[in-house]
């Protein structure tokens, strides 16, 4: 992991979505082994070969300041069924071409090792910290309305903060996901050691504040051509 | 000085013409030429003559790379006792002459280990928690070296390489890659990090040279998956799944000449990698090579070619 783009190779950026390949010739990469992996176990060609089919099936809808570039937090509700870090994945994909790195998958045999080939990494700060070292766009899900971990959002005081509100409804009059980004969270002297805490409190009241403006709970309803 | 990240070491260390004198020693002779080195062929068991032959030598910097993986160029038996005399040894001969003022030596990431509690990919500044007998083996040589550091005001940095692989360097990862079958686990593909010999032989020279105080992370560009590295090389994956599957791998292994010992059953389960940023910034390590095109070196060793008698072609 020494650099941002360490491991974009054979043609495959590992942080941003490029030309989709065809179905053909990413079989025989696969089979051949000639495909990037990053040291969290992300597999952007096996990403491209599953989603890229399936993200045209979903409308999605994503408004709000999200970097092109560089390293960056998203955090946002984690849901009652637990959807949104894969909604998160999808949508900031199609709607922004770049690879997310989710924090938290569930620790099932298999499942685990899917989860990370799509870009999902622990629950923990210093996979936080690896994921933002690395120049990646992390996202943090919430498990509680309540409460976000300080200790978990201490690497996290130095990048750029975003809430996120996301959404499962009717996006352009088809079945899809909303994802409404909050302006960027200010940001915080290196070093100071209640970083941690106000960053916390800043994104509780931001969070609420966006949950309130998007009506909360309602579904998404949104025209088509808007 | 024996291996071959020792003799590049002292090949690159004879490049630089303030660097004076090398002396080395080891249990096998230099792999490549060596121009103006001392070299002396010493067992690191041998401990007392060891600690003279460095005692006598009087050095101001030391690079202890005597650090044997099991199944190497060394038994499993033989390994840690090399391992951990060699570095009492060579360290105590600096105690004696007390002219050392920076130490490296090797280590490796598996003192971080692969358990739950453990960061995915480990920086220097997590605790290391080795899970195998090598990675306990490496956290021993990097305490020796720190209690040298504290005991005699020495800079000590220990250098905690990725598996080091190249086409001619003895290493079990290396030797089992290159089974026709390898197994790999049926349950995950998880990711590895490797370095390539050169770029550690590079490494330690810069470290030497910069002075570094501390673990520091070395590990190559990118990384790559078990089933990946298989692949790569035109092998065919095997997965294995549970305990007694993985005995009775390892046992077929064995008898195929490739033994498979527990630091590398924990990467072909659970992966190795750790964060190299900061040695990479800190020592100026330049470009190092991707684990693609390691491993695919590794493949690339020419089979044996056969003598045939001379043909008449005029």
């Amino acid at each position: 992991v020494n650099s941002p783009r360490a491991a974009a190779s054979f043609g495959i950026d590992l942080d941003r979505v490029g030309r989709l390949e065809n179905l053909r010739d990413g079989l025989r990469r696969r089979l051949a082994g000639r495909y990037p992996v990053d040291a969290f176990g992300a597999d952007p060609a096996f990403q491209d070969l599953v989603l890229g089919p399936l993200a045209p099936l979903l409308s999605v809808e994503v408004t709000g300041p999200v970097p092109p570039a560089g390293p960056a937090v998203i955090v946002a509700d984690e849901g009652p069924a637990r959807l949104a870090g894969p909604a998160l994945v999808l949508a900031i994909r199609r709607a922004h071409r770049r690879r997310v790195r989710v924090c938290g998958y569930p620790d099932v045999v298999l499942l685990a090792d899917v989860c990370r080939r799509f870009g999902f990494v622990r629950h923990r700060a210093d996979d936080l910290a690896s994921v933002l070292r690395a120049g990646h766009l992390a996202v943090v899900l919430r498990r509680d309305d309540d409460e976000v971990d300080a200790r978990m959002l201490t690497p996290a005081v130095e990048h750029l903060v975003l809430p996120a509100v996301v959404r499962f409804g009717i996006v352009h009059a088809r079945p899809g996901i909303s994802v409404v980004v909050g302006e960027p969270l200010p940001g915080w002297a290196p070093g100071d050691p209640l970083a941690a805490p106000d960053l916390v409190a800043a994104l509780r009241a931001r969070l609420a504040a966006l949950r309130v403006e998007q009506v909360d709970g309602a579904p998404v309803v949104s025209l088509p051509g808007r | 000085m024996g291996g071959e990240l020792g003799s590049r070491v002292a090949q690159l260390l004879e490049e630089r013409r303030e660097i004076d004198e090398i002396a080395g020693a080891d249990f096998v002779p230099p792999r490549r030429r060596l121009q103006r080195s001392r070299f002396r062929r010493i067992d690191p068991r041998q401990r007392s003559l060891l600690a003279q032959y460095v005692a006598d030598a009087r050095p101001t910097a030391i690079c202890h790379l005597g650090v044997y993986e099991p199944f190497a160029r060394s038994g499993p038996r033989s390994a840690a006792p090399r391992t951990s005399t060699g570095t009492i040894a060579a360290l105590g001969g600096a105690v004696r002459c007390a002219t050392v003022d920076r130490v490296v030596v090797r280590s490796g990431i598996e003192v971080y280990g692969r358990g739950p509690d453990q960061p995915s990919i480990p920086d220097e500044s997590a605790v290391p928690a080795p899970g195998s007998p090598f990675g306990r083996s490496l956290l021993e040589v990097e305490r020796l070296a720190a209690d040298f550091g504290a005991g005699t005001g020495a800079r000590v940095c220990a250098l905690r390489f990725a598996p080091v692989v190249a086409p001619h360097v003895p290493s079990p990862l290396g030797r089992l890659l290159r089974l026709p079958l390898v197994p790999v686990s049926a349950l995950s593909d998880p990711a590895f990090c490797v370095v390539h010999v050169e770029d550690a032989a590079h490494a330690v020279v810069a470290a030497l040279l910069a002075g570094c105080k501390g673990p520091r992370n070395v590990v190559g560009t990118g990384a790559a998956s078990v089933w990946q590295a298989v692949r790569l090389g035109g092998r065919v994956p095997l997965p294995i799944a549970g305990p007694i599957a993985w005995a009775g791998a390892r046992q077929i292994a064995l008898l195929a000449g490739s033994p498979v010992p527990a630091h590398l059953e924990e990467l072909l389960r659970r992966g190795r990698t750790a964060d190299g940023a900061r040695a990479h910034e800190e020592m100026a390590l330049g470009t190092m090579r991707h684990a693609q095109e390691v491993l695919a070196e590794v493949f690339e060793w020419a089979s044996v070619t056969p003598l045939r008698r001379a043909q008449a072609v005029a």
